[in-house]
């Protein structure tokens, strides 16, 4: 080791640092609160797994999630929706006559903070997959509020990806670590939608055509996270390893496949 | 060292299982270093603390997804890292890197006092020199040196590549040695 960093090294360890002393008991105290919170809603059963645990939590934050979007009284049963939802029942995606009140295609919505490729991979834990044959991207956005990262890229108007009316963008590629797959992954449809859900590369892959709203749980968060269609298209979301991606514009299945079947780090 | 490992390997095994004592065992073995990297980020000692707190439980949700035998500590940092991100507080509000108040080291006694005020003052030196570099460079120098960070917890920690880990240190310490040469 070099001098400057022996010397850094001695200087670490006369540093004023804060030693987290008491952390133990306070997410001690917190975990048995979650626990205790379990106990209340009548879930005994379910509160020494981690994952039906997990799972449960999920449901009550998707519950209040639901509650607040004014979407549950859509719903014929909220409970049944949740557990739905929540993979429970072997299904993901709730048709509803009617999406909550706040879900409209808002241009640049959540999209996080302009950047750069090279700096968006700095803040991401994981590689970006980026469409091959395809003009641009025209615009790459880090949202550090997910965590891991989400990387958000968007194209310009070209052939069979036509502009949006609302944006002028041609397609949006999003991408985070985290699954799209039964249990951590919903879908709000409105009637009149199509969905279709089918594997891709052996992975989990659901193409809907129509405004939608969606939920979804970064690999490492503990939160639940809500969105929807910000181009009032179609989208196509694949799993690519350990990378959920989002496709959405206005074109059709073969050309959002085609795109897809394309993604490379 | 096996056994500390086999001894974690049993913490993380009852902890999934939704023993909460175990978990707090974990949390004790981790805190300080959990603390000090949320500080490195966030450079408030109240921020800091919320981040290892919340990061700590968010691990624990996530227990079941954590991959049996890997090492916990860099998954931990990884989260608790960001969590210390998405609170990053305003430049103007940051504490300031500092040495220990009243610091008494056992060796201080047995050197001279005129040695000892130069050691002191070169270390301050060294501290201001590190302080006004920017944050890459204090945050990739703070985890590797300060908190003897290997590279895989310095890249969890800081949400980066491990690759990219050496180069920015690289140019780091080059960035400190220009500083430390400039105000020399």
């Amino acid at each position: 080791m070099a001098e400057l960093e022996k010397r850094l090294v001695e200087l670490g360890g006369q540093l004023d640092l804060p030693a987290g002393r008491g952390l133990a008991e306070r997410v001690g105290a917190d975990l048995r609160a979650g626990v205790e919170r379990n106990r209340r809603i009548g879930t005994a059963s379910l509160r020494r797994r981690s994952m039906p645990r997990l799972r449960l939590v999920g449901l009550v934050l998707l519950a209040t999630l639901l509650l607040a979007a004014g979407a549950v009284a859509a719903v014929p049963s909220a409970r049944h929706a949740v557990l739905e939802f929540l993979g429970l029942r072997g299904e993901t995606i709730e048709r509803v006559p009617k999406l909550p009140e706040n879900v409209r295609a808002k241009p640049g919505w959540k999209l996080g903070r302009p950047t750069t490729l090279a700096a968006a991979r700095r803040g991401l834990v994981f590689d970006p997959l980026l469409p091959s044959g395809i003009e641009g991207p025209n615009g790459v956005f880090l949202d550090p509020s997910i965590l891991g990262g989400a990387l958000n890229l968007t194209y310009p108007p070209q052939p069979r990806l036509p502009r949006s009316r609302l944006t002028g963008v041609g397609l949006l590629v999003d991408e985070l670590e985290g699954q799209a797959a039964p249990g951590y992954y919903g879908k709000m449809v409105p009637p009149g939608a199509r969905i279709e859900r089918f594997r891709l590369g052996g992975q989990f892959a659901v193409w809907i055509e129509g405004l939608h709203a969606f939920f979804y749980k970064p690999h490492a968060d503990f939160t639940f996270h809500s969105d929807h269609s910000r181009l009032a298209a179609n989208a196509l979301v694949v799993q690519h390893g350990d990378v959920m991606v989002r496709l959405e514009g206005k074109f059709d299945k073969a050309t959002a496949l085609a795109i897809a079947r394309s993604l490379h780090g | 060292m096996e056994a500390e490992r086999i001894a974690e390997e049993s913490l993380l095994a009852r902890a999934r299982e939704g023993d909460v004592r175990a978990y707090e065992e974990l949390v004790e073995r981790h805190q300080a270093v959990a603390v000090r990297v949320a500080w490195l980020v966030t450079r408030s000692t109240p921020d800091a603390e919320e981040a290892a707190q919340d990061g700590f439980v968010k691990a624990y949700r996530n227990l079941g997804r954590f991959r049996e035998g890997a090492p916990f500590r860099p998954w931990l940092l990884a989260i608790v890292g960001n969590e210390a991100r998405n609170r990053r507080v305003a430049a103007g509000r940051r504490e300031r890197l500092a040495l220990r108040a009243g610091e008494e080291r056992p060796d201080a006694v047995a050197r001279a006092a005129e040695a000892e005020a130069l050691a002191a003052g070169e270390r301050e030196e060294l501290l201001a020199a590190v302080g006004r570099l920017p944050e890459r460079d204090r945050l990739v120098i703070g985890a590797r040196f300060f908190l003897e960070l290997n590279e895989a917890e310095t890249a969890a920690a800081l949400g980066i590549r491990k690759g990219t880990v050496k180069s920015r240190l690289s140019r780091a310490l080059e960035r400190l040695r220009r500083e430390m040469e400039t105000d020399g």
